[in-house]
């Protein structure tokens, strides 16, 4: 069941005694816009910290063979800080990691997809796909962010990029993210893991 | 070639690699600022040398070469404070809020910088013949994004204060006459044969200040105690700015203490401490039971130094007879509403109230909203830190390989999403 933005409200309101249950969105929208919107997503704002690939030093983006250090991460991709009030130029064809300006925390029976908002969509910014937010993530959301169009689109930290839908979990078992992306502020590649009949497909050369 | 080729040859290389470092990515405008200020400035040196020729007055071109190679080992290394400003490393989300209270308590054009230092003492750029109005504030490299030292920016915005509020005021003579008042009595009263033995010129108490050579005797203890009067305010102007998360964020850096012998422009350690201890008192800060438990004095200078182990004794009286009066100073400099008071006891538990509230919020893994100032998110912070079973429960955190480790890396990045928050409000509030 998608929640509708009343509903939302009252999960963002629960008193510090129902925490567990609580939704938090940080920088909180407007409670009482939420109450009269009658739709069923929350819009949330780009953040200020982007990253890059430093394309001159990735010859293939082999995710079998994937950097697995802190260092290598950073030697590959070039984190940016873009303080309120100043762009980012994204140029046709070009790929950058956003991050929401929201710091989300869902409780156990909560779970969400975050689409980009049509209106930048038809001006050729595509803003992640379906990106899931399971029960307990915290922290803000990784965007994807790829300008398809034909003329570079300038973008600001603050400016509304996408909308969450959150559904409830009919569950009462612990599901948690264990994506291992939590708690995070700025936006992060993350890992490809290959599970075990994958990586056992990936050993199967005939030498 | 002769020196004034050098001269013209190095201001070029200089305005070259300036030219080239106004192109980087500066996320806050005032470091490209101070550049172009620099730039300015050098460009006339330039312009000045270039009028100059064989036939000018051999002095006059001395002059220039000496002026302008000494503003290059000046200028020098605050490009590098520059260029450091721009890491990615350091924690950009405390840049405004911390620029708004430089502003509030230094003055409402000030610019500032904040930048990483490969020294390990925080350090603050005041000042600066060419940059008047900009502060500079480099925190250790290794510690640049750790929000949780941030309340050690309190200390190096004291300087600035102290600058601007106390070195531009009667203050000043008022401090200093009563550093030099406080040296003579204890001398005359505790020292005078002592004093004698190890300055002849001295025959008799009037020669302390009567005597040109007399007063050259004392006038060291008196600019150490002066210097040492400046670092304790500035350890109040901390105190009273960020409450209990300055005197964790100094143990942080100092505790217990470094080996070698104390430099004189500080009182030591304990006393460092102690003083802060009784200023928290008077704030209606509670300081950390046995908090100076957690420091070791550093080496007084070897006792065959004899002229300087009396000078600084005469320094330490001095300064330790002032520090109430620079609590106060510091407590009346700082009495604005952005700064709330922790007194009375209404307000005190206002504060804290506000506090747990924004350690309930992390409790849940959330940032802070509404926090109202920086101080109320960095001690909670601090609360949440020092607190071993702090999210012991928390599956997401208590699951991982490094736990503790863990709970240190998503703590920091809580506190600086609650700075960002907490700009976020001023922003759309304003």
């Amino acid at each position: 069941m998608i929640l509708k933005t009343d509903e939302i409200a009252h999960l963002l309101s629960l008193p510090h005694e129902k925490a567990a249950d609580r939704l938090y969105i940080r920088p909180q929208p407007s409670i009482e816009s939420l109450q009269e919107s009658g739709a069923a997503s929350v819009d949330l704002r780009l953040g200020t910290w982007f990253v890059t690939l430093r394309r001159h030093r990735l010859p293939v983006l082999d995710v079998i063979d994937e950097p697995s250090t802190e260092t290598e991460d950073s030697r590959l991709s070039k984190t940016r800080y873009v303080p309120f009030g100043e762009k980012f130029f994204l140029h046709p064809r070009s790929f950058v990691l956003g991050v929401t300006l929201e710091w989300l925390r869902f409780p156990n029976n909560l779970a969400g997809y975050v689409v980009g908002r049509s209106s930048w969509g038809r001006r050729g910014l595509i803003i992640a796909t379906a990106a899931g937010v399971h029960p307990g993530f915290t922290g803000c959301l990784t965007l994807e962010l790829t300008n398809v169009g034909e003329v570079p689109i300038a973008v600001m930290p603050g400016m509304t990029i996408c909308q969450l839908f959150i559904h409830q979990v009919q569950t009462n078992s612990p599901l948690l993210d264990r994506s291992g992306l939590v708690g995070l502020r700025q936006p992060k590649v993350g890992r490809i893991e290959l599970d075990a009949i994958a990586r056992k497909l990936a050993g199967a050369q005939i030498s | 070639m002769t020196p004034l080729d050098y001269s013209r040859k190095r201001l070029r290389e200089f305005l070259e690699e300036v030219k080239r470092l106004r192109g980087m990515e500066f996320p806050y405008e005032h470091s490209r600022q101070a550049l172009l200020e620099i730039e300015g400035v050098f460009r006339q040196h330039l312009e000045y040398h270039e009028h100059l020729d064989e036939k000018s007055d051999p002095s006059t071109v001395e002059a220039a070469c000496e002026t302008e190679l000494t503003a290059l080992r000046e200028y020098l290394p605050f490009l590098g404070l520059i260029i450091r400003s721009t890491n990615v490393r350091n924690a950009f989300e405390m840049y405004r809020p911390l620029l708004r209270l430089t502003r509030r308590i230094v003055g409402h054009k000030t610019k500032l910088i904040i930048s990483s230092e490969w020294e390990y003492s925080p350090l603050v750029y005041l000042g600066i013949t060419f940059l008047p109005g900009f502060v500079l504030v480099g925190l250790p490299a290794h510690q640049s994004g750790n929000p949780l030292l941030i309340p050690l920016a309190g200390h190096e915005l004291g300087h600035a204060m102290w600058s601007e509020k106390i070195l531009n005021s009667l203050w000043e003579l008022a401090y200093r006459r009563k550093v030099e008042d406080h040296i003579l009595a204890n001398i005359q009263k505790n020292h005078m044969a002592r004093f004698q033995d190890l300055f002849p010129d001295v025959q008799k108490p009037q020669d302390l200040t009567s005597d040109f050579f007399g007063q050259q005797t004392w006038a060291p203890a008196s600019d150490w105690a002066i210097q040492q009067c400046q670092e304790l305010f500035c350890d109040f102007v901390g105190l009273r700015i960020f409450g209990e998360s300055y005197l964790y964020s100094l143990a942080y850096l100092l505790s217990p203490h470094q080996l070698g012998i104390r430099p004189v422009f500080y009182p030591n350690i304990l006393t460092r401490i102690n003083s802060l201890i009784m200023a928290a008192a008077r704030y209606g800060i509670d300081a950390p039971v046995g908090y100076e438990k957690l420091f070791k004095d550093l080496d007084e200078p070897n006792p065959m130094e004899r002229h300087k182990t009396l000078l600084l004794e005469l320094a330490d009286g001095a300064s330790s007879n002032l520090v109430g009066e620079l609590i106060s100073e510091a407590d009346s400099l700082l009495s604005t509403p952005d700064i709330p008071a922790r007194q009375p006891e209404a307000q005190k538990r206002a504060i804290s109230a506000k506090v747990d509230e924004i350690y309930r919020d992390f409790e849940f893994v959330a940032p802070a909203q509404k926090a109202g100032n920086l101080a109320n998110i960095l001690n909670a912070g601090w609360k949440a830190y020092r607190t071993a079973e702090f999210w012991s429960n928390v599956p997401q955190i208590k699951n991982q390989q490094n736990p503790a480790e863990f709970k240190e890396r998503v703590l920091k990045e809580l506190i600086l999403k609650s700075i960002e928050v907490l700009e976020f409000e001023e922003i759309t509030t304003e």
